[in-house]
């Protein structure tokens, strides 16, 4: 089993070596360019927490509309209609598609508000440097960064829907103010994650923690 | 190189920082990190010859799925049919040419941009060891690129959209559908080929190759 083992917990920083974030290569403290891949160098991301917090900020102001105005406008027959985010779930979920209303459900409401909730959380404790739950930290992260796109996809329903009934006349489908503003909301909720350095986590772990 | 001791024997773990043992290129098993337990290499049997075998064949498939229609129905008499690329277009109609703009980037604009990537910088790495030109900064941008491309989620966004309109209308799926079904298992399969580890060693190896050559 070639897992590599560890060296009682010394980390790059300690003996002075900054790690590429893209290529992995350790380079001496003294330089701003990798040497390898010519990425911009940091010892941690400069002022991490302020830029996750800055973008967490805009999503939740985003979020607000996103979710309180219409993200599409139906025509049929000459009568209008706008739906809402949730407007569109309980829709389909009286249609009886349970699972795609669960799944739209679970990607458009439930995912950004856990996102946003578990980056403040990851903000908080590194800030007030608490030295609990290091690895449920860790978890939440990897997986706060591997969900961030699938939010996505009540955008991608509404674009669809607006192509496929352009043509109609009979019924049309334009896309709402919400569709946009929920798109930041996914977009700026994965920059977060990405300011966020997770290395933050482990910086004053010592042997023994957890 | 200032670092190459460490440099050599010791590599960090992108998440904790942990210095750990260089793991071995040839390793059967994946190596994740003993403190924070996130993935350093995948398994040597995941390596770069698959993954521009895949985004070769990823190319090809997106060709095609912009070729023919995507979806199709027939509703009252009606018979219509749109376009992978008019899912974002219709958007730019509609003077939501930001939305529009975002649409195209995530399903085709960025899939497209991987898998060219990949297979200019990967072809010549592979097959002579060779370092393209802007090579390096564009390996880079793929490492980026890659958390942008939405091409899987899109479609769940697909049958999602079917499921709303399956009680008004007969829906047909379009050959460029299943071809881009086809196209996102390849993508997928490319970039999770595309080892971070495994791509920067080789393309040291290449590095020093040609500097015996020259
Ligand atoms: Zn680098
Ligand atoms: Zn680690």
């Amino acid at each position: 089993m070639p897992a590599p083992s560890s060296v009682k917990s010394v980390t790059a920083k300690s003996v002075g070596l900054q790690n590429c974030r893209v290529c992995g290569l350790l380079n001496d403290a003294k330089h701003k360019y990798c040497q390898r891949c010519h990425a911009r160098l940091a010892m941690r991301t400069p002022l991490s927490l302020q830029k996750t917090i800055a973008w967490l900020l805009t999503a939740v102001l985003l979020y607000l509309p996103s979710n309180f105005l219409p993200i599409m406008h139906t025509t049929n027959f000459g009568r209008e209609s706008s739906s809402t985010i949730v407007g569109g779930v309980i829709l389909l979920w009286e249609q009886g598609g349970y699972f795609i209303a669960s799944v739209i459900f679970a990607a458009s409401i439930v995912i950004p508000i856990i996102k946003i909730l578990v980056l403040i959380w990851l903000v908080v404790s590194v800030k007030y440097n608490l030295f609990t739950h290091r690895h449920e930290r860790a978890l939440m992260y990897r997986l706060t960064e591997f969900i961030g796109r699938w939010s996505m996809i009540d955008v991608f329903v509404v674009a669809i829907l607006v192509a496929l009934f352009q043509l109609g006349g009979i019924l049309t489908v334009a896309p709402g103010i919400a569709a946009l503003a929920f798109a930041g909301v996914v977009i700026t909720t994965m920059l977060a994650a990405k300011a966020f350095d997770p290395r933050l986590i482990w910086d004053q772990y010592q042997n023994g923690d957890k | 190189m200032d670092c190459d001791k460490v440099g050599k024997d010791y590599v960090a773990c992108f998440e904790c920082d942990l210095l750990i043992e260089t793991p071995k290129l040839t390793a059967k098993q994946s190596a994740f990190c003993p403190r924070c337990h996130s993935l350093i290499t995948a398994k040597s049997s995941n390596n770069l010859q698959y993954a521009l075998a895949y985004a070769f064949a990823a190319v090809i498939l997106l060709v095609v799925a912009n070729l023919f229609p995507f979806l199709g129905f027939s509703a009252q008499g009606n018979k219509l049919t749109m376009t992978l690329w008019q899912s974002a277009q219709t958007l730019y109609h509609y003077q939501s040419e930001i939305l529009a703009l975002l649409v195209f980037s995530f399903i085709i604009l960025i899939p497209s941009l991987l898998v060219l990537g990949v297979i200019y910088v990967l072809w010549p790495l592979i097959f002579s060891r060779q370092i393209v030109k802007g090579g390096i900064p564009i390996a880079r941008a793929l490492f980026t690129l890659k958390h942008w491309s939405m091409a899987e989620v899109f479609l769940i966004g697909v049958i999602a959209s079917l499921t709303k309109i399956t009680s008004m209308a007969q829906v047909e799926l379009g050959l460029s559908f299943w071809a881009y079904i086809l196209f996102v298992i390849a993508l997928t399969l490319s970039l999770s080929s595309l080892d971070k580890y495994r791509f920067w060693h080789y393309l040291d190896q290449a590095k020093r190759c040609q500097h015996l050559h020259q």
